[in-house]
């Protein structure tokens, strides 16, 4: 490792902001925006200067912490499409999980296994219906926990178009207020709001679909294995507080036991 | 280690699963689903769950037995399991992991 990569790699570690901080950065700089914001023309010049310092530092944060999580869930997708010639996917089938997909009505998904170490858990990918494994994971898990985390992936398959729409839904709830906002700021505190703002509601989307999709995998094969899975999962994680992506551990596991009865 | 190889010590690793065959090792007679329940505190369909994947690696042995119900002339199939041999090498290889990493 070189010293600019070295470097890199320490200050990303020092700087790292927990999911609780980085929703914390965001929600106030909404706050800020919507608050002292609307009233920015009529402020004095002084209490005008120490928002511009405040709203500053905090977009700066804000933007670094949530772009950095984004990029490392970005890069297990591109991964594992540029690095496929070096790391060879494997198309992983077995009755059972062919059988599932019928059942699913989704014979059109492919399941590959990937022994790229970039991917560190299950994935779909966005467009095309492809379901990717990390390769370690088929020895990890036993069989009928591994169809259930495929179960769960296939779930954000059948949903995907409701996702969608999801998404759009708070894509246009946070224009109309920005919208709003525009009438009574200046332009550089509507647009951080909106991507603060957008950021949050996409956190609340993405809980929900992956909610959804725990709740395809209880709904075809029992909650029993993928409850297992995450209890595994959550041994390994050093905060279990979510992600801008996915709920806690604990959250989804408590869901998921409700389902037992 | 042969058992942290091929995979069979990270699946027992499962806290619930460990939990379990740590029982049936230290338990002198067989035990069936709800008695590992109510010890472990863990649901009785959960503990089926494990002990499937269990018996799946060879670590737990299952049979059924007929017994008849406290004040019920009916009798019940009981799923009795106890741990095998295997499950003592597949801990030792846990314990002597943890050792080696100095966890």
């Amino acid at each position: 490792m070189n010293g600019a990569s070295r470097f890199l790699r320490q200050t990303g570690e020092y700087l790292y902001f927990t999911f609780r901080i980085r929703k914390w950065l965001l929600r106030s700089l909404v706050i800020m925006a919507v608050v002292p914001g609307i009233f920015l023309f009529e402020l004095p010049i002084e209490v005008r200067r120490v928002f511009a310092y405040v709203f500053v530092s905090l977009m700066a944060a804000g933007v670094y912490a949530v772009a950095n999580v984004y990029a490392g869930s970005a890069a297990q997708t591109v991964a594992v499409g540029l690095l496929s010639k070096k790391y060879r996917n494997k198309e992983y089938s077995t009755p059972a999980i062919e059988q599932l997909k019928k059942r699913m009505s989704l014979d059109n998904v492919k399941v590959l296994v990937t022994p790229n170490p970039v991917v560190k858990s299950a994935f779909t990918t966005p467009m095309r219906p492809r379901v990717y494994l990390p390769s370690a994971w088929l020895t990890e898990f036993p069989s009928g926990e591994i169809l259930s985390i495929i179960g769960h992936e296939l779930g954000h398959v059948e949903t995907r178009r409701r996702f969608a729409l999801e998404v759009a839904a708070a894509i246009a709830a946070v224009l109309a207020f920005s919208f709003l906002l525009a009438f009574r700021s200046i332009a550089i505190v509507v647009q951080v709001t909106e991507f603060a703002a957008l950021v949050l509601a996409l956190t609340y989307v993405s809980w929900r679909n992956e909610r959804r999709a725990d709740l395809v995998s209880a709904r075809e094969l029992g909650p029993e294995g993928l409850i297992s899975v995450l209890q595994q999962l959550k041994t390994r994680v050093k905060r279990d507080e979510g992600s801008e992506t996915h709920p806690p551990l604990s959250d989804r596991i408590r869901r998921l036991v409700k389902l037992l009865g | 280690m042969k058992f942290i190889v091929d995979g069979t010590a990270q699946r027992v690793m499962q806290p619930a699963r460990y939990q379990i065959v740590q029982l049936l090792r230290s338990s002198t007679t067989p035990l069936f689903v709800e008695q590992i329940a109510k010890e472990t505190g863990i649901h009785p369909r959960m503990v089926s769950h494990h002990l499937d994947v269990l018996e799946e690696d060879g670590v737990v042995k299952c049979r059924y037995e007929i017994s008849r119900a406290e004040g019920s002339r009916r009798g019940m199939a009981v799923r009795l399991c106890e741990a095998t041999p295997k499950a003592m090498d597949v801990l030792r290889d846990i314990e002597e992991s943890i050792r080696g990493t100095g966890v």
